[in-house]
């Protein structure tokens, strides 16, 4: 005769090693080693994506037939990933065989760098940038275009060195305000992509540091 | 985790998680990544514990819980290529338990779906349909048509298998 399901649930379970719990070692040992292998993933397509993206601009920029600033607006984007490629070869030589928490320690401390480094670079970097594609403007003959049309319709308009003047304290007023808050957005941006994993990365320390105390 | 919690909230308990862990992975490894995290949630919410249940129904919510939310990662993380899919046979830890019997009867609760496993354990647990149906939020009415239903796809599954 066929044992029922429940008689076979029974009789299995009553076996005392049929219980036999697994032992509770390292809990987060896969999982850290997931979340900083996720981060590296996106880390590198981040600077994978600036490297493509300065090639497109760079095309672009000689169809547009403004190969120069079209270089150094690239040049820009490749300095990014210039200072990043060093960076992500340090994060592969953390050791992964470390206990979880020093693994996790050690990604926090590369990462609190890692966004110190490029707090400073993206004060420089958005100025730059900025003043790129003011360039780009001029150079392309749009900013011309533009001029003429201002001066038409406003005659009185004061220039220095045919440049209105309003225009030129425009790109400089803009060029400081980057500068100041050129890490400020950074930060932000950092916290728009990156926002869950680091708040991820912050409950896990926290949870280890418990754990251990 | 101090010692003191696992071996008061958790040890007494370990049987529930056990079998529903097992019910949820097809490997050794994976089974014990279950089991880690369970334990790890069980005590990262134990605070939220209301007593509005027992502590076992909540252990077994939560366990339900937790292997749903890993599984469903799983499924997502893996991207499937024609080579990697193999016979489910294959990929089933075949000899998790002891007894042969219970090993068969794993196998063809891991072939049911999702909802159906967990509700199957539960009424294999000896748990009413009350609390079954407030462990999977379904009425009473159909947890009795759903295990009927589940009891005759596991009597297929096996048909023959088990003497």
């Amino acid at each position: 005769m066929e044992k029922s399901i429940e008689s076979i649930w029974k009789e299995g379970f009553s076996q005392q090693d049929t219980l036999l719990a697994p032992k509770l070692n390292n809990l987060y040992s896969k999982k850290s080693i997931h979340f900083i292998d996720r981060f590296t993933r996106m880390f590198k397509i981040n600077l994978v994506a600036i490297g493509i993206f300065a090639g497109i601009l760079w095309i672009a920029s000689l169809v547009a037939g403004i190969p120069w600033v079209g270089a150094y607006l690239s040049l820009l984007f490749l300095s990014l990933v210039a200072f990043g490629k060093p960076e992500l070869d340090k994060l592969a030589q953390i050791d992964k065989t470390q206990s979880s928490f020093h693994y996790l320690v050690e990604f926090d401390s590369w990462l609190k760098g890692i966004i110190r480094l490029y707090t400073k670079i993206y004060k420089v970097f958005y100025p730059l940038f900025f003043l790129g594609l003011v360039g780009a403007v001029w150079v392309s003959g749009l900013g011309t275009v533009m001029l003429e049309k201002i001066i038409q319709k406003f005659p009185g308009i004061y220039l220095y060195q045919g440049v209105p003047v309003v225009w030129g304290a425009t790109v400089v007023v803009m060029t400081v305000l980057l500068f100041i808050f050129g890490g400020k957005i950074y930060q932000l941006d950092m916290k728009l992509t990156y926002g869950n994993a680091l708040r991820k990365l912050d409950e896990m320390l926290a949870d280890i540091a418990e754990l251990r105390s | 985790m101090s010692s003191d919690f696992y071996t008061s909230s958790i040890v007494p308990y370990k049987a529930i998680i056990i079998k529903i862990c097992r019910a949820y992975t097809n490997s050794q490894e994976d089974f014990e990544d279950y089991y880690q995290e369970v334990c790890l949630q069980i005590w990262k919410s134990h605070q939220n514990f209301r007593h509005q249940s027992e502590w076992s129904t909540w252990v077994y919510r939560l366990a339900l819980n937790v292997c749903l939310t890993l599984l469903k990662k799983q499924k997502n993380s893996t991207h499937h290529f024609a080579t990697d899919y193999l016979p489910e046979q294959t990929l089933v830890d075949s000899r998790a338990f002891a007894d042969e019997s219970l090993n068969l009867l794993y196998m063809a609760i891991r072939q049911l779906s999702e909802i159906d496993r967990a509700i199957i354990m539960l009424y294999l647990d000896e748990k009413s349909y009350q609390e079954i149906s407030e462990i999977m939020g379904i009425t009473p009415n159909n947890v009795g048509v759903r295990i009927k239903r589940i009891k005759e796809r596991l009597k297929k599954l096996l048909d023959g298998k088990i003497n």
